[in-house]
């Protein structure tokens, strides 16, 4: 192959490979926007956190706690709150009832 | 036993039948002398990789069973038996492994007698291996880091595969066929799957030399890289500091798992020839993002540390005299380094460019980290960074830096693989 063949070549390369990469940044940046648009729960989390103060650092220690406990690493993948923290025995009670039935593995 | 035996049944010993008992020394006699030196040296050369794998010079989970096979297999040689004569076509060879043979017959024979062949013709020569250790890297990997910068991290990894391009008119006019120099330039790409997997589709006939180059090289990059940030880079814009997000972005698992399966499908859609390493990388990414714990932990632990393992250890093994003593070797060392080198000066590039853009608000330390050798060169561009700043954090920029590099030098293994045939006809 002569060499300006192969620099047109590589140059071609270069060329898809900037396309490719600018679209799959956009995809990024898309597949984000979208999401965003859908999520609720973030308008609900700092109500949630002004009230109960839940912290980066109080998930830390929530996890470092956690693996103490069951003596095998935990990562605390979700924070979910409950409607509001005064209902949150009654909610508390619920889930003991229907978890007492789960087989323990 | 052998000399007592001979001397009961009354004949003398002739000094080759001595030598024939140590038939790794009768074969070394038996040999061209080229082949001797090359032995030895491969010998001395294996030891020389184990013990700089366990000095940490070089990456010592390849290092250590790749110098160990490296040795065993120079030293193992023998005389072959009628049957493996007729299977290997030589006269003298190993019970490891025999790459070159593809009669089907010669090949269930040889799977039931050499060592490593079942390991080399079923995972090795199909990239099966390449695919796990890029389900490993995918596991491993926190795609956040791309997703909160993204055009940025992109334009970094773009200007460091620099490297990967430049190299190829280059190889070429060294003498190197267009495949082979495809090959050879993956290698600025700082990806060992990647250059394994493209040197097997493109450049069968020499990708033993081409993988071990790669990774020798691969393992350098963490000595010598602080060298080219400290001659390009001066002291003082090292030294910049990056500023706060303005906003702070959390990057939630879904989303995560979200921009795997799609960005898997658009990239497998593109480049079908490239599918498999698309999907082994994509599908540890979406392993870890879905919480699959058991599968996490197995593709973290037992398939990658096993598929390095064997990738180290058969690497080693193919390192056989007969197979290195090719007269491209030379040119594959000289263009290996080249094409590592300007990946990193693109990189670099790459991040005065974003300094010019941000009016002195970016490190162009970073744009080092766009050469993908995850997580080695962000680590070197923070190293290199702290340094002169010690409390100038770069870190979470330099990873998306460093995982955008492995989406386009996947990009860039599929274009190759796909164009280069191409143009060929």
């Amino acid at each position: 192959m002569p060499i300006e063949k192969t620099i047109q070549l590589a140059a071609f390369a270069y060329l898809i490979a900037a396309i490719i990469s600018f679209f799959v940044a956009l995809l990024i940046k898309g597949i984000y926007v979208v999401i965003n648009f859908f999520r609720k729960e973030d308008k609900e989390a700092p109500q949630a956190e002004a009230l109960t103060g839940l912290t980066p650092e109080v998930i830390a220690a929530i996890t470092a706690a956690a693996t103490l406990a069951l003596k095998k690493h935990v990562r605390v993948g979700r924070v979910r709150y409950w409607a509001t923290p005064e209902s949150a025995w009654s909610r508390h009670g619920r889930v003991s009832i229907m978890t007492s039935h789960q087989v323990k593995r | 036993m052998g000399l007592l035996f001979i001397l009961h049944r009354g004949r003398s010993m002739n000094p080759n039948d001595l030598l024939n008992l140590f038939q790794g020394l009768a074969t070394l006699v038996a040999s061209e002398p080229h082949i001797i030196f090359a032995r030895i040296g491969l010998i001395a050369l294996g030891l020389l990789l184990v013990y700089l794998g366990k000095k940490e010079v070089l990456e010592p989970l390849l290092m250590i069973p790749m110098g160990m096979g490296m040795s065993a297999v120079n030293a193992g040689v023998l005389f072959l038996t009628p049957d493996l004569i007729k299977a290997t076509g030589g006269t003298q060879g190993n019970l490891f492994v025999s790459p070159i043979v593809s009669d089907t017959n010669n090949l269930m024979y040889l799977l039931q007698v050499d060592f490593i062949q079942p390991i080399y013709t079923l995972t090795f020569s199909n990239g099966l291996i390449a695919c796990f250790v890029f389900m490993g890297i995918g596991v491993l990997l926190d795609v956040g880091y791309v997703l909160a910068r993204p055009f940025e991290s992109m334009f970094l990894a773009l200007c460091a595969e620099f490297g990967t391009i430049a190299t190829f008119p280059i190889a070429v006019a060294m003498g190197l066929t267009p495949p082979q120099a495809a090959s050879v330039a993956m290698i600025g790409g700082a990806d060992g799957p990647m250059v394994l997997y493209t040197s097997l589709s493109l450049a069968r006939d020499i990708f033993v030399p081409i993988t071990v180059v790669a990774y020798l090289y691969l393992g350098l990059t963490y000595g010598g890289y602080p060298y080219l940030i400290k001659l390009l880079i001066p002291k003082h814009i090292r030294a910049i500091k990056m500023p706060p997000p303005e906003k702070v972005t959390i990057i939630t698992s879904t989303e995560k798992l979200i921009f795997a399966v799609i960005t898997s499908a658009v990239l497998c859609f593109l480049f079908p020839v490239a599918a498999p390493l698309f999907l082994s990388l994509f599908v540890g990414v979406a392993v870890r993002e879905s919480g699959l714990t058991h599968f996490a932990k197995f593709i973290e632990e037992t398939l990658l540390y096993g598929s390095t393992f064997f990738l180290g250890l058969t690497l080693g093994i193919l390192c056989e005299a007969n197979t290195i003593l090719n007269p491209v070797v030379l040119k594959l060392l000289i263009l290996g380094i080249l094409s590592l080198l300007l990946s990193g000066i693109g990189g670099i590039a790459g991040g005065y460019v974003m300094y010019f853009l941000r009016k002195g608000q970016y490190n162009p330390t970073i744009g080092i980290a766009a050469v993908s050798c995850v997580p080695t060169t962000a680590k070197v561009a923070q190293k290199a960074v702290s340094a002169v700043s010690p409390d100038s954090i770069i870190l979470p920029e330099a990873l998306g830096a460093n995982i955008s590099g492995v989406i386009t030098t996947a990009t860039l293994a599929g274009i190759y693989v796909t164009l280069v045939p191409l143009f060929m006809k």
